[in-house]
């Protein structure tokens, strides 16, 4: 029998599902870069944004379940806000790096230095969720009908 | 029609899986109804919030428990195409 993979429990909304742009540029990086801080701070899921963008069903039900989403564009274009009204999506946060001081180059590694800042600032400007403390037997709100015991 | 239920078992999952037999008993439709319960299965087709409810293959809903009458909707829906 294979293991259960731990701490993998499906059963809650998550508060937050994160979207990030991941796009061809230091900026598009730097939001997926982003995206993976915050869900490694306890804070939500991350989805999968080109499954939205290709209208894939079950990352749209994804979607429509969780509490709240927050989009992380790297530029002005906002290709994940566009993305996410393509598949029907309106009640949204919407963060964009390049209106955090960071200058668009189509260097795929460029400001990584940068990361940690950018992802405190985002995280003030989702104030509202807090991070899950115990995963584990949680008794945060909607811990699922396991109580987040897998 | 081929009706999918995942879960990984809990009371929300066991509840989905009675209305949606109730709604397709109610509906006298012939439907083949499964249960997927192994995570490993459900990451695989990109399910993060559970219980999803599949028709034909398609997500039709996830991290709730549809209404009797949604799902029938649902069927009803599914069934046209
Ligand atoms: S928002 Fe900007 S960085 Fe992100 S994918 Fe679109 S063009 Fe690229």
């Amino acid at each position: 029998m294979t293991e259960k993979p731990r701490n993998v429990c499906t059963c809650g909304s998550p508060k937050l599902m994160v979207y990030s742009c991941s796009g061809a540029s230091n900026v598009g990086q730097l939001a997926n870069d982003i995206a993976i801080n915050i869900v490694e701070s306890g804070r939500g899921s991350m989805g999968c944004l080109v499954g939205l963008g290709a209208l894939v069903s079950t990352m749209v039900q994804n979607a429509k379940a969780a509490n709240n989403i927050l989009v992380i564009d790297g530029c002005a274009v906002k290709c994940g806000r566009k993305t996410l009204e393509h598949a029907g999506l309106t009640d949204f946060d919407n963060v964009v790096i390049t209106d955090m001081g960071v200058k668009k180059t189509y260097d795929l590694k460029g400001d990584r230095g940068r990361v940690s800042d950018l992802t405190n600032k985002v995280i003030a400007k989702i104030a509202w969720v807090k991070p899950l403390t115990i995963r584990d037997g949680s008794t945060e709100e909607d811990p699922g009908c396991c109580g987040g015991k897998v | 029609m081929k009706i999918e239920i995942l879960g990984t078992g809990c009371a929300k999952c066991k509840k989905l899986y009675q209305v949606a037999s109730e709604a397709v008993k109610e509906m006298g439709i012939e439907a083949e109804l499964i249960k997927v319960e192994d995570l490993q299965a459900m990451m695989d087709m990109g399910v993060m919030i559970t219980p999803a409810l599949y028709i034909n293959g398609e997500a039709v809903s996830a991290g709730r428990v549809p209404g009797k009458e949604e799902i029938k909707r649902m069927l009803t829906e599914a069934g046209k195409q």
